[in-house]
């Protein structure tokens, strides 16, 4: 009991107390301890990223070895998982054509890198244009960064310089250094982040539309004054947003005495005046309720967080 | 012949009183209308604009005004910080401003330094600045812009940065040690830049560049947005710790607007290369297109709104009358 | 008065050809005012034909480290604090040709021990904290404390009990951020009890996170909660599972579990983002009553639509002491109303100084 439950509770109220203080002690060991403690925080949660990785492991494992329902889903969670720890630590791609010079017939290697980076095969005199404005512009080191976008595999890269060269320019096979290839383009990494993350995101985020749509639809009702109120600003504000609303209310600017029934303006003074009024009332309750909180957890009134009563 | 007609009269009565009955019941039947149905409609009104644009027109509000007039008088020699902390999810939101943006700062001449918060925001760096800086500005890396990359630590990295960029971001996102970035030999903390704009979509994000560095160093702040995030930066806005917002796609679509209208009509300092790229900037307006379709669904979500509120009101009386 | 004259035409001649040979200099000085030290106002003295001046500093090391290339005579640098660090300027040509260098004094800088800009700051930390610690003491004594009925907070029993009767299970999501937010603790306290009220009705529970640490914390916690209820026998660490970090990934997990064990009960008490709206039409969908509670304001308008209650910011933080009966909790909360007192009353009378021009109120708020 005294290790599990006095012991962190000493430890929380002492460093709470500390970095509460320390905002105002510019002086070392203060002036700096609450960027250290942010980054021992990152590097304590980043080593916890381990239990959750071996816990989501066990759970999505455990539903495919079963054949639980839905364990197909579970097997895609584990092959995505082991994938893209993979493309992080083993295999990286990022390999690109490096070219030097474009040698004596320049327009036949533009048009080569043209049809590189145009992966549908249709290449255009201006796709080639663009091409030739963009080769004047060199990368941070001289070399030609163009197509580091365009290749990812060391034989595909290796292919491309090998045509180059024989159209009469300077090419080498380039690479990314273990560690920027989390960050550069064309890895596999990338191609993990672009092909599945990207649209994947994409489409829970736009989720958001549909159920926008069917919560107003279920909720929005004049029930009393309030709600009526709640109800009438909020169709004011969503149609005040859009060109519709100005495009519908346009007529209004041109009677002065109406003006001020431009949807837009509706929509403006709404937002920046009730809504901004509200906001901030919340803002400050929310505000000492954190405090309140945080003030709880230093004095060990409140400690169930930790395992405690 | 009257009693006929009387009778006649009584039948046509009864038969709109059973119409009339059917559709109140119907009516009252729309409160439990399935989800689903809903989920179709909106699917169908968002894609047709998309498919057939109106072309409505955009109107600018303060909010935009305010955030575009406190980039477009900055001098040209100005240097802003650009920090990306959105993904992909909020991309479709966020990007098209941080396109349009990228491109003001850029026609004016200023030089940008941009970092990332989010690792996902690294990405969408990459891909703002390869339109903006490399294909249509034809700008040089590390001296025209730089990308510093992400470092992960959240708003430690912005208190970081208030006092060294070189402690925080000692290589750029292309492993390039920062001392031999000719951009960054004038800016060692964040204190030297003129202006920090916050492409944000969440935590970290705008509240974060206000508290740790915007208030502190004096540095103004303006952010771009999610619609939803208003709410919460509104206060700052008004207190002006924020120069403006540009909120969501409206806010977007806004930016792209003035951008635009800001070459056409040339108003303010713009460089030579820029007026070149009006045509291409006019054409490539993706918040502008999507207004259309955001548009025609708060329309649809109004009507929705009236429709369920009509049925609800039916089945009250309803429910009273029994 | 002739010698005096003639003085002092001498110290004026010599001022001007003294200005007029003056080299290339450098004066490094420490910035007073600064609390956090570190800062060093640097001013140059130029010299014709120099187009561009490379700044160096060295600690001691006898290294020269680069500081800037600058066409600016005056300009503030960061350095170390307590390290005498010295500065040397080399001028260049417009072809980067060296035209001369020169070195500064030695310069140290030092942090103070109390930040005097936010003095005010730290008058309303004590204030702030003074006044919960006195209502917290008093509660002590057992002065009865009244606590308005909060209908969400009511409505947590009546939540589990009727999972309970359905006989399925009970959600508990404590928000998608990390123990370093505190509503995340917040969540977590929450957690706390509604984990002792499914042990008391021995309803299911099921706690998905999305925060290795969460997971761990969140463990300690139902794990304690079905301890101090005597059923020590009902709980599991297959509880409280791990999903994914990634936002819309944990939202889409979330959703999933909803779909497929169709809990009767759902609270969702935490930090939450965008996935609010997504997870509460989801459990809505599925006929849940739901509680919500969050500090996010952005987000409480999606949760008021979707929930059947909702915890509106200081009511989630205050969730633990309604739900408790520890009189020393209550007593923050009040504690907490009286400074929310004393701000309105501080607001009111800004308002009305502000309204007359009278800005000395509101510069006392103001600060860095």
């Amino acid at each position: 009991m005294f290790w599990k439950r006095t012991i962190p509770a000493i430890i929380v109220a002492a460093v709470g107390v500390i970095m509460l203080l320390s905002w105002f002690i510019p002086h070392e060991p203060f002036g700096s301890l609450e960027t250290h403690a942010t980054q021992w925080y990152d590097i304590i949660a980043s080593f916890a990223m381990i239990l959750g990785a071996l816990n989501l492991l066990r759970l999505q494992g455990n539903k495919v070895i079963k054949q639980k329902k839905g364990w197909p889903y579970a097997l895609a969670a584990v092959i995505a998982f082991f994938m893209t720890l993979t493309f992080g630590f083993v295999v990286k791609g990022g390999f690109y054509p490096n070219i030097t010079s474009v040698g004596d017939n320049p327009e036949a290697v533009y048009l080569k890198i043209a049809q590189v980076i145009d992966t549908d095969g249709n290449v255009s005199e201006e796709d080639v244009a663009e091409v030739r404005a963009l080769y004047a512009i060199p990368g941070p080191d001289g070399e030609k960064v163009l197509l580091h976008k365009a290749v990812v595999s060391k034989r595909m890269a290796q292919k491309v310089v090998d045509e180059l060269n024989t159209l009469g320019a300077t090419a080498s096979v380039g690479e990314l250094k273990w560690g920027s290839h989390v960050q550069g383009n064309k890895t596999y990494y990338s191609w993990v982040f672009y092909s599945f993350f990207t649209p994947l995101s994409a489409t829970m985020f736009a989720l958001l539309a549909f159920f926008v749509a069917s919560a107003s639809y279920r909720a929005f009702k004049i029930r009393n004054a309030e709600a009526t109120v709640l109800l009438v600003s909020g169709i004011l504000i969503m149609l005040g947003r859009v060109p519709l609303g100005a495009y519908l209310t346009a007529w209004t600017q041109n009677i002065p005495w109406l003006s001020w029934f431009h949807l837009p303006v509706i929509q403006e003074w709404l937002y920046q005046y009730p809504n901004a009024a509200g906001a901030r009332a919340i803002m400050i309750g929310i505000g000492l309720g954190i405090v309140g909180t945080s003030l709880r957890v230093i004095l060990g009134i409140e400690k169930s967080f930790m395992g405690g009563d | 012949m009257a009693k006929n007609r009387s009778k006649a009269y009584t039948n046509l009565s009864n038969n709109f009183k059973d119409i009339l009955e059917k559709f109140v019941n119907f009516l009252a039947k729309l409160d439990g209308l399935d989800r689903r149905i809903i989920f179709l409609i909106i699917g169908l009104v968002v894609l047709f604009p998309l498919l057939v644009p109106l072309g409505l027109p955009i109107e600018t509000t303060q909010l935009t005004e305010d955030a575009f007039y406190a980039i477009d008088e900055l001098p040209t020699d100005a240097k802003v910080l650009v920090s990306f902390e959105y993904g992909p999810s909020t991309k479709p939101e966020i990007h098209p401003m941080a396109i349009s943006v990228l491109r003001h700062l850029f026609s004016k001449g200023n030089k940008v330094v941009v970092m990332c918060l989010w690792p996902d925001g690294l990405f969408m760096a990459n891909e703002a600045l390869d339109l903006v800086a490399n294909k249509e500005f034809g700008l040089k890396y590390g001296v025209d812009y730089v990308n510093l990359g992400y470092r992960p630590g959240n708003e430690a990295i912005i208190k970081g940065i208030t006092k060294s960029f070189k402690a925080n971001f000692s290589i750029d996102s292309k492993g390039t040690n920062i001392t031999e970035i000719p951009i960054m030999h004038d800016v060692q903390t964040a204190k030297d830049v003129d202006f920090i704009f916050s492409l944000s979509a969440g935590y970290p994000g705008a509240i974060e560049w206000v508290l740790y560095a915007g208030d502190p160093l004096q540095v103004p702040v303006s952010s771009g947005n999610t619609s939803i995030q208003v709410n919460q930066l509104l206060p700052y806005v008004k207190s002006g710790q924020m120069r403006g917002i540009v909120a969501g796609m409206p806010g977007a679509a806004e930016y792209e607007t003035m951008v635009i209208r800001k070459l056409e009509e040339n108003i303010g300092p713009i460089t030579d290369h820029a007026r070149t790229l009006l045509p291409n900037f006019k054409e490539r307006r993706n918040a502008t297109k999507f207004m259309d379709a955001q548009s025609i669904a708060h329309l649809v979500i109004v009507l929705f709104i009236i429709l369920g509120n009509i049925s609800f009101l039916v089945k009250r009386k309803k429910q009273k009358k029994y | 008065m002739m010698l005096k004259r003639t003085t002092c035409l001498l110290i004026l001649l010599l001022g001007v050809f003294s200005f007029a040979f003056a080299g290339l200099g450098i004066h490094a000085e420490a910035e007073i005012g600064e609390p956090e030290g570190s800062i060093v106002k640097i001013s140059l003295t130029p010299i014709e034909e120099a187009s561009i001046y490379i700044v160096e500093k060295n600690t001691g090391t006898h290294k020269w480290l680069p500081v800037l290339e600058t066409a600016n005579m005056e300009f503030e640098t960061n350095i170390d604090n307590e390290v005498a660090t010295t500065f040397k300027v080399t001028a260049l040509d417009s072809d980067r040709k060296i035209l001369a260098t020169a070195v500064s004094e030695a310069v140290t800088t030092h942090a103070k021990w109390f930040n005097h800009l936010r003095l005010n700051r730290f008058i309303a930390l004590i204030v702030i904290c003074g006044t919960i610690l006195f209502y917290i003491s008093r509660a002590r004594k057992n002065k009865k404390i009244y606590m308005r009925p909060v209908a969400g907070l009511q409505a947590f029993e009546e939540a589990v009990g009727r999972a309970t009767e359905m006989g399925r299970s009970v959600l508990f999501v404590p928000g998608i951020m990390d123990l370093d937010q505190v509503e995340t603790i917040s969540g977590l306290i929450i957690l706390g009890h509604v984990s002792k009220m499914t042990a008391r009705y021995e309803a299911d529970l099921n706690v998905p996170v999305s925060r290795s640490l969460v997971m761990e914390s969140g463990r300690e916690t139902v794990q304690a909660s079905y301890i101090s209820e005597g059923r020590p026998d009902l709980y599991s660490s297959n509880m409280v599972q791990y999903y994914t970090d990634d936002q819309f990934a944990f939202a889409a997990a979330v959703d999933g579990v909803m779909l497929r064990e169709k809990p009767a009960a759902v609270f969702l008490q935490g930090k939450f983002y965008a996935e609010s709206l997504i997870m509460a039409e989801t459990g809505n969908s599925i006929g849940a009553i739901q509680i919500a509670g969050t500090g996010s304001p952005s987000q409480i308008p999606f949760f008021v639509t979707a929930c059947d209650y909702t915890l509106i910011g200081e009511e989630f933080f205050a969730a633990s002491a309604y739900l408790g009966d520890d009189p020393k909790l209550l007593g923050s909360i009040k504690g907490q109303d009286i400074v929310k007192g004393i701000l309105i009353a501080a607001i009111g009378l800004g308002v009305i100084l502000e309204t007359f021009n009278l800005n000395f109120f509101k510069n006392l708020f103001a600060g860095s």
